[in-house]
């Protein structure tokens, strides 16, 4: 069993060496990997680890709601304060490692009940298939956004302080579409004759099929990893949006609620007062879209293979 | 194979000077001259990846985005009436106006891939006609009808299909009418029969031989099968590695071939009656042009090969009308 | 169809296992309210159309049975029947969605077509892509947000709310009409905003590779025009899988409308999802989810009927 674990870690090393030289090749996904690093995640680890400041208690009084930017306790009223009176800076840091906590979780959940399925449908076949099937066209149909949501309505508030249960939610039908391409992969590769041979030689089938397809979907694999991270991202602050999930100062999304009510409703745009509280939140979540997205055209450039082709060929040029 | 007399005495036809053909700065046709003259069809053989498809590509000006014919190639056609053009020179747009599918046209190698799925047979003569400034579809269709009758298919039934419930040689049949439509004197026939099965092999060559009679065709055969140059060719160049290595008529390259790759080529070949030997590959591999062998390229892959040809590239000697090889031991070795 | 059947099915018996489900929830609501529990019982067998203590598969039987009577069951916030409120919502929704959805394929398509036959000038390929890359980050509901919050309140460009001016009658008439689009310009852009990227993209990789098919290359060295090229083959040729598209992308547009209908205040199914989800009206909820899944289902379909009328492929099997 060991010996196929070892060629997929060495086929992922190399694979994960070969992203590095990609990246420093192709600027914009190097700047977007910065920037997934630098503003999100050290500060969720700075965050994690207790590096950073407790949020202070909260303060009422027009002058503390959405006050101006200060140099107060550098740096966290760069940003001004927001409804709560609390440091804006300090709140959104607070709420990035929940926000990737969940979005890695879900995009995990995504890829691994994906795999698990579509693999075990395509492998051994028979009337697990046939029920597998089944399951993948029905959850296909289903949207995840949208049963997420009627879940999120529908549960009580004490499941859903749960990361897992969150991550559970938003990946809930979001697996299918990995799971019918990497069955397809499976059924296609049992029928080759290359299985045949090998066998002969004395390998299993189960080594060769798990070789094979991971050698062959692994881009797609990562693919549907940022991919879905990216929708569960948008899923999870867009439930929070409507107030579904039970969140605090600290999620991005219940900041732009308000500040956004603060905006609209007391006419504030040209005041400006609610103006950071609206954008920095709004800010956090397009950029971490941006960087996940980018990193995902470079991966699909990888995955393509005329673009692949002049991308490896600009690479060995530089050697 | 025709009368020797007969072909060379009639004028040069298309006269390609020099081509030069780089791909992202690799160069892939080698400085490559030679005459084409009327009415004679000229047999180009090598193996895949020789550059012999890129030569036809650069003669139709249809080379892809990351191929750039040098500028100083150039090849004079004497086919119109009133003057010579050198078809490099002009813009791509005249290119296309006087020479392009009116003088010379093509036969691509794929041709089971060439037409578009989604339009009707009809479709691509009509569009093809219309490119070229005919717009009477009337006068169209009817030139359509009777090239396709030509071929032998049934033109009220083909017209009409879409390409996809075409056959093969059906496919094969219909790309070469559309060569035919606006009477070219040079047909560039890049593999023609090498997708098809052998019993509709022997069919469109035979179409093909009927064709060059009827219509007076120049044509240029590109192919790597050996049977179908000694079948349908009258003289003969050898291409490898982008440069060519000998050229003559179809006779001398059979029974007294020169270059040691034409030689092992032959030999490759297995023969009727012979088929207690077993066929004899040529050994090597196949052209990397990144990094090509230090002086002659067929180095390698040469039984022949001495110190010489490790160290200096051979020249291209014209030694007789029409004959030439390019090759150290020629010079040394087999002197007749 | 049977898809459809299991979908519904499977989220039913996921809402009724679950520790949220709506009949328990609703039962214990109205106890606490001070009905009697053979009041209580009644009224959640009027609103929902199931009792607490039934089992999940005869509730699930249940729910079917009314389904296909046409009975959703009553909304508890309207106190109307669930199918008359979808009823007068949906016809807005389908509007809403088919408009956008059409707007954003044929934006998405010509840009697609263009980048691809262009896709050698420099300038026009980096602002595009930065600026598809930017669009397809923002989620539909949070463009909505910013667009509303800027456009419609702060600067009043557009108009922040309802499907028509107040001051207009619905009906046939022209100024009901044009009040119609007018209001719903805002919403549409932002929807053609987050879909057409991505329709963009999809053309623009698809344009590529058909430019670089044997048949593409045969057409010019017959001479066949730049334009004729980019319409006979490869807008004809690239179609095909798109078409496919159209779809899943309704579907995500359908969804979509639950935050943006509720923000710019329109009807249609989305809002109704969205007030329903406020106030914990569960028949309502059910009823509008079952709706969209169903469209869902329609759609792809429909879309595997037709497929056959747009590929000659199809329709005639493929040539070995």
């Amino acid at each position: 069993m060991f010996l196929h674990v070892s060629s997929v870690y060495d086929a992922m090393r190399r694979q994960i060496l070969f992203f590095f030289k990609v990246l420093w090749r192709r600027k914009k996904a190097f700047v977007g990997f910065m920037i997934l690093l630098i503003v999100y995640m050290i500060p969720a680890v700075l965050a994690v680890a207790g590096l950073i400041p407790k949020l202070p208690p909260a303060k009422s009084g027009w002058e503390n709601i959405y006050a101006p930017p200060s140099l107060n306790d550098f740096p966290w009223y760069i940003f001004g304060t927001d409804f709560t009176g609390r440091p804006l800076l300090l709140c959104l840091v607070w709420g990035t490692p929940s926000a990737l906590a969940i979005a890695f979780l879900a995009g995990l959940f995504t890829i691994g009940i994906g795999l698990i399925i579509g693999l075990s449908s395509g492998y051994i076949g028979g009337l697990w298939d046939s029920i597998a099937s089944v399951i993948i066209d029905v959850a296909l149909c289903v949207p995840s956004i949208f049963l997420a949501l009627i879940l999120a309505a529908v549960l009580p508030t004490d499941l859903k302080r749960n990361p897992l249960i969150i991550a559970a939610i938003l990946s809930i039908t979001a697996w299918a579409w990995l799971a019918r391409s990497v069955r397809s992969q499976v059924l296609s590769l049992k029928k080759k004759e290359v299985i045949l041979v090998a066998k002969a030689m004395g390998f299993s089938t189960w080594k060769i099929i798990f070789d094979d397809t991971m050698r062959f979907l692994m881009p797609f694999i990562f693919m549907s990893l940022i991919m879905s991270t990216v929708s569960a991202i948008s899923g999870y602050f867009g439930i929070a949006f409507l107030g579904l999930f039970p969140v605090d100062v600290t999620n991005w999304s219940v900041q732009l609620n308000q500040a956004m009510s603060y905006l609209g409703a007391l006419g504030l745009i040209r005041g400006g007062k609610a103006q950071l509280g609206f954008w920095l939140p709004t800010i956090m979540m397009i950029l971490i879209q941006v960087a996940l997205v980018n990193l995902s055209e470079i991966v699909e450039e990888l995955f393509n293979p005329v673009l692949r082709v002049r991308l490896i060929g600009e690479i060995e040029r530089r050697r | 194979m025709r009368e020797e007399g007969e072909i060379l005495a009639n004028n040069v036809l298309l006269n390609i000077r020099r081509i030069q053909v780089n791909f992202l700065k690799v160069p892939i046709v080698r400085n490559i001259d030679f005459k084409i003259y009327r009415k004679e069809t000229l047999g180009i053989i090598g193996e895949s990846g020789s550059g012999k498809t890129t030569l036809a590509r650069a003669i139709m000006r249809i080379l892809p985005e990351d191929g750039a014919l040098s500028p100083d190639s150039s090849a004079i056609y004497y086919g119109l009436k009133d003057r010579e053009i050198n078809i490099f020179n002009i813009s791509l747009a005249d290119f296309s106006r006087l020479i392009r599918w009116k003088e010379i046209s093509m036969v691509f190698q794929s041709a089971l891939s060439s037409l578009n799925p989604t339009l009707k047979v009809k479709d691509h003569f009509i569009e093809t006609a219309k490119a070229h400034g005919l717009s009477d579809s009337r006068e169209i269709m009817e030139r359509a009808w009777k090239i396709l009758e030509t071929v032998k298919l049934d033109p009220d039934r083909v017209l009409r299909m879409f390409t996809v419930e075409l056959s093969g040689g059906m496919k094969q049949r219909v790309v070469i009418a559309l060569s035919l439509l606006l009477n070219p004197k040079i047909v560039i026939l890049d593999e023609p029969t090498t997708a098809l099965d052998v019993l509709t092999q022997r069919i469109i060559l035979d179409l093909l031989k009927k064709l060059r009679e009827n219509f007076e065709l120049t044509y240029i055969l590109i192919t790597h099968d050996i049977a179908l140059i000694a079948d349908l060719a009258d003289r003969v160049i050898v291409i490898y590695a982008g440069k060519i290595v000998e050229e003559g008529n179809v006779e001398e390259i059979f029974y007294n071939p020169l270059h040691p790759y034409t030689k092992l080529l032959l030999e490759a070949v297995p023969k009727i009656g012979e088929f207690d030997k077993l066929p004899k590959p040529i050994p090597g591999a196949s052209i990397d042009y990144r990094n090509l062998p230090s002086g002659c390229s067929f180095h390698p892959r040469c039984p022949y090969a001495g110190k010489i040809c490790i160290e200096k590239e051979p020249f291209l000697i014209n030694f007789r009308e029409n004959r030439r090889i390019s090759c150290h031991m020629y010079t040394s070795l087999w002197r007749r | 169809m049977v898809a459809w059947f299991l979908a519904i099915t499977f989220t039913f018996a996921l809402i009724r296992l679950s520790p949220g489900d709506p009949a328990t929830i609703l039962f214990g609501t109205f106890r606490a309210q001070g009905y009697s529990i053979e009041d209580a019982k009644r009224m959640v067998q009027m609103y929902i159309g199931i009792l607490p203590e039934e089992s999940v598969w005869y509730s699930i039987l249940k729910f079917f049975n009314n389904i296909f009577r046409g009975d959703l069951g009553i909304s508890i916030n309207w106190r109307i029947p669930v199918t008359r409120l979808i009823g007068i919502m949906l016809p807005w929704s389908i509007f809403y969605a088919a408009w956008s959805l059409a707007w954003a394929v044929i934006v998405g398509v010509l840009l697609g077509l263009l980048m691809a036959y262009y896709r050698h000038v420099a300038i026009l390929n980096t602002t595009l892509r930065v600026v598809f890359s930017v669009l397809r980050s923002i989620p539909a509901w949070l463009l909505a947000v910013i667009l509303h919050v800027y456009l419609a309140i702060g600067y009043r460009f557009f108009p922040p709310s309802g499907a028509y001016p107040g001051n207009v009658q619905p009906g046939l008439s022209l100024p009901f009409i044009s009040g119609v689009l007018w209001h719903y310009t805002l919403p549409v852009i932002v929807l053609v905003l987050t879909a057409f990227p991505g329709w963009a993209l999809g053309m623009m990789s698809m344009a590529i590779s058909v430019l670089h098919e044997d048949y593409v290359i045969y057409a010019k060295a017959r001479g066949i025009s730049g334009r004729r090229i980019l319409t006979s083959y490869v807008a004809r040729n690239s179609i095909l899988p798109i078409y496919t598209q159209i779809a899943p992308t309704l579907a995500t547009l359908l969804i979509g409308t639950v935050w943006i209908e509720s923000r710019f205040v329109l009807p249609g199914v989305g809002s109704l999802l969205a007030t329903a989800i406020g106030v914990r009206d569960y028949p309502l909820m059910i009823g509008c989810y079952v709706i969209v899944i169903t469209a869902i289902v329609f759609g792809n379909l429909l879309t595997d009927l037709t497929y056959g009328f747009i590929d000659p492929r199809a329709r005639i099997g493929e040539e070995t």
